[in-house]
């Protein structure tokens, strides 16, 4: 029913009860809404398929490979999601704050996803740094 | 592809900005640090790890790792990066500054005289031990003085002594900072003291850039807080200068020829520089750019960052402008309140809703032990403002610094002590 008050708004019968017959014909305007509509829907659903292969397959080299290694320095990277091929990390224990983070995402972490998923459109490091309370390597003066 | 090979000590504050700058180039870095980096054995080509207090050895190294492997320059982006730069560029035969220009650079003693050597205005100076009885040189110093390290930067362990008593508690507290394991690794550098005559008068800094031995100057700070000690506490830094426009001629010739004197001819260069009625005194000259993460203030033609004008040059590749943006700068390094242990920073909403403030940011973490100077080694953030004037933007610094609110608790006891 709610797509059918997207399509026809007013044109909901009031009354509640099911339309009888054949419904009347679509404007040429509407028919185009329609089909654009679907289209966008048909890509958004293809776009979401994507989003969870690359979700998958990220979160299987955090367990496999990345989280491994920066557990040595304490660290651990999560993934917090994957939207329009866009990868989203949140850094954690010593690498929350680490002077080398970005090395550590951007040398690393980002080649690594990169070599297997060469169609992530970038990589995204949402952590609050700031707010690291025991970070593997401090920034210090100069 | 250029290829690059950045050395960035695990310490520094610019990991973000070189990085982010050789990205915009299309380079390929390989990150060199003093301790081996977590994704280094699954990504031998991207990282090394060197020991940075050995360059003979890290040459070694360098030339081994890069014998198949082609390499375009080496970057460092702090003082002691910088001198070990120049090694590993000689090691690859990469174009460079001369060693022995980088090193002077970097030794306090050396800098001056060489500049001295060369006709180039520094305070009076004298090399002492700390084997030498503090409280006999005393004696032989003509006061106020300045006791100060060869080899730490950023004001640490710096000293300012009106009297003998002073003079010799002075000595004593920077032998002391001087034996805390970091400081030791200079060597012999650090069991001696340099000890200078004060100049009084306005501090300046001046950035620039030495392409084929010509400097360029990118930004005058002027320094509006004084720096009389006792301990010099830079805060802030706003460009341009309001000093008369002859004398900021006067300072950037003066850091000219402090240049050429060292033998310096590319790359990035940093200067402290006293002025008074006398003219202008060089206090430090380093082969390197602003430290800390004060390089935001700086923008270039359509955007450029600093690093990205030294990665260029490094690079051999077209510097299209190097114009520094028109509006009034500046930066707070924000000054420690005090020693403790740092729990929280309040009222960061309310300093960036301060006109004309760009950013605020808090690179102390909570739990961090604050050490105020002499013997602290980093600030708790940076603000960063762009005004019409450099009257505006000291006045937004200081407004958006009002408005953070510390909390602090108590310095830990030595038996609770954490690594910073």
């Amino acid at each position: 029913m709610g797509l059918f008050r997207r399509w026809f708004g007013g044109n909901e019968p009031r009354s509640g009860k099911a339309v009888a017959g054949p419904a009347a014909p679509e404007t040429l305007e509407q028919q185009g809404r329609r089909n654009a509509v679907s289209d966008e829907s048909a890509r958004g659903d293809g776009e979401q398929g994507e989003d969870s292969r690359i979700r998958v397959k990220v979160q299987d080299l955090l367990d496999t490979s990345i989280n491994p290694a920066v557990a040595g320095h304490g660290g651990v990277v999560s993934l917090v999601d994957v939207k329009g091929k866009m990868v989203y990390l949140q850094m954690g224990g010593g690498c929350q704050g680490c002077g080398m983070a970005d090395v550590t995402l951007k040398q690393g972490i980002e080649t690594m996803i990169r070599e297997e998923l060469p169609e992530v459109v970038d990589i995204i490091d949402v952590t609050d740094h700031a707010a690291g309370e025991n970070p593997y390597s401090a920034a210090s003066k100069k | 592809m250029p290829r690059l090979l950045l050395l960035l000590p695990t310490t520094t504050y610019r990991t973000a900005a070189f990085l982010g700058a050789a990205r915009k180039l299309g380079a390929e870095v390989v990150v060199a640090s003093e301790r081996a980096h977590v994704f280094q054995q699954a990504q031998p080509g991207r990282f090394l790890s060197l020991d940075f207090l050995h360059p003979d050895q890290a040459a070694r190294q360098v030339v081994e790792f890069f014998a198949t492997r082609r390499i375009d320059a080496v970057v460092g982006v702090d003082d002691a990066t910088a001198v070990l730069a120049a090694v590993l560029s000689n090691a690859l035969s990469l174009p460079h500054n001369p060693v022995r220009s980088t090193a002077a650079a970097r030794d306090k003693y050396r800098m001056r005289t060489l500049l001295r050597g060369d006709g180039v205005p520094v305070p009076p100076y004298a090399l002492r031990s700390f084997d030498d009885d503090p409280v006999v040189e005393a004696g032989r110093t003509v006061f106020p003085c300045v006791v100060k390290p060869l080899m730490l930067s950023a004001s640490r362990g710096v000293i300012r002594a009106d009297d003998e008593a002073q003079f010799v508690g002075a000595v004593r507290r920077l032998e002391r900072i001087l034996r805390t394991p970091e400081a030791a690794a200079d060597g012999e550098a650090a069991r001696q003291v340099l000890v200078e005559g004060f100049i009084p008068g306005r501090e300046v800094a001046l950035e620039g850039l030495l392409v084929k031995g010509e400097l360029h100057v990118f930004a005058l700070f002027d320094k509006p807080d004084p720096l009389d000690g006792p301990f010099f506490e830079e805060t802030i830094y706003v460009t341009p200068s309001r000093l008369p426009v002859a004398v900021q001629a006067e300072l950037a010739s003066c850091t000219a020829r402090a240049a050429r004197a060292l033998g310096l001819r590319d790359g990035p260069v940093h200067a402290e520089l006293r002025v008074n009625r006398h003219g202008p005194s060089v206090i430090e000259l380093a082969a390197r750019s602003i430290g800390g993460l004060c390089s935001r203030t700086l923008r270039f033609g359509t955007g450029l960052s600093l690093e990205e004008l030294i990665l260029r040059q490094a690079l051999g590749m077209e510097i299209p402008s190097l114009e520094r943006e028109r509006r009034a700068v500046g930066v707070m390094m924000i000054p420690i309140p005090r020693a403790g242990v740092l729990k929280e920073i309040r009222g960061q909403t309310e300093a960036r809703a301060v006109p004309g403030i760009d950013e605020v940011a808090i690179t102390a973490h909570p739990g961090q032990d604050l050490v105020p100077l002499p013997e602290g080694a980093s600030y708790p953030g940076f603000i960063f403002a762009r005004a019409e004037s450099p009257e505006r933007v000291e006045a937004a610094l200081r407004e958006a610094h009002r408005r953070l609110e510390f909390v602090v608790m108590a310095p830990r006891k030595p038996s609770e002590a954490v690594s910073p």
